[in-house]
């Protein structure tokens, strides 16, 4: 069981609007957390657990396969969700950014920052170790939240998997 | 040329593949010998072996067909000479091309193509 002192303040959402980008090719498996697990991400780490990612707005999913490929990339798919869960940390909040102790530039690293990963793997794995179901994270393309729904969201499928399975014993 | 362009492919072929991966990512000769840590004179021996038989001892040449191989179906096949050679915003304006010399440049570039391909985001 994890420390209670240790468990940061948790929120909900209702009826989220959340969207996944990928390409047109891969629909089918959009909802893998796969390729998470084999490589550091933000708010996953290497070889220890997975997260799906999704944006707060189809705009910031467009904007970032603008910088990405723009033309150069194949036909993308803008799926939308509806997401409604509790347990989530929100990461936008300075409340919740104390807690963790690291300042909101720690969090927006660009993926060619030296230890760019380094305080949002601290933080994923404190929430990932309290069985919360994930974050909400704001997007490095809007730090400040000044679009109010330009932020991304981290959910844990295993943590997500626990609502309808229950641990009966280790043989 | 542009017909040629949309002949390109981004699966990997059996036979040729030093030629190929020279041709989908619009490679010049120097470019990729300094990218595979080898000589100009070495790289057209190697464009020349239809079998590839010394590229296949190559990790740098590995890196490349696993990087053509992520690309597939994320990247237009007859865009990938230009996506290599374009500065990328999301790479802090880095060309694609110039990190592929050593393993963390190149680590950089192939998780942004896994990172379109998985749809996660920055």
């Amino acid at each position: 069981m994890p420390d209670r002192s240790a468990v940061p303040p948790t929120t909900s959402v209702l009826k989220q609007r959340l969207w996944r980008c990928v390409p047109k090719a891969f629909l089918e498996t959009a909802l893998e957390s796969g390729p998470s697990f084999t490589k550091d991400r933000r708010y996953s780490v290497q070889g220890e657990f997975g997260a799906v990612y999704f944006s707060g707005a189809k705009e910031l999913a467009q904007w970032e396969t603008g910088e990405r490929a723009g033309q150069d990339a194949e036909p993308m798919a803008y799926l939308e969700f509806e997401l409604t869960l509790n347990k989530l940390v929100d990461l936008r909040s300075p409340k919740v950014q104390a807690f963790f102790k690291f300042p909101l530039e720690a969090l927006v690293k660009s993926r060619t920052a030296p230890e760019r990963y380094a305080a949002t793997q601290t933080i994923a794995r404190r929430v990932y170790a309290a069985k919360l179901h994930g974050l909400i994270a704001p997007s490095v393309h809007d730090p400040k939240s000044q679009k109010t729904d330009w932020f991304n969201v981290v959910l844990y499928p295993a943590h997500l998997m626990l609502s309808c399975l229950r641990f009966v014993e280790h043989h | 040329m542009a017909h040629a362009a949309k002949e390109l492919s981004l699966n990997i072929p059996s036979k040729e593949k030093c030629r190929w991966l020279k041709a989908i990512f619009d490679f010049k000769d120097a470019e990729m010998a300094h990218i595979l840590n080898i000589s100009v004179e070495t790289l057209r021996n190697w464009l020349k072996d239809a079998e590839d038989a010394h590229a296949a001892d190559s990790v740098r040449f590995h890196r490349l067909l696993s990087l053509a191989q992520l690309a597939h179906g994320v990247i237009r096949p007859e865009r990938m000479g230009h996506w290599m050679h374009t500065e990328n915003k999301s790479l802090d304006n880095f060309v694609p091309a110039n990190l592929l010399v050593d393993p963390s440049g190149y680590r950089m570039v192939a998780t942004l193509v896994e990172d379109m391909r998985s749809g996660i985001p920055d």
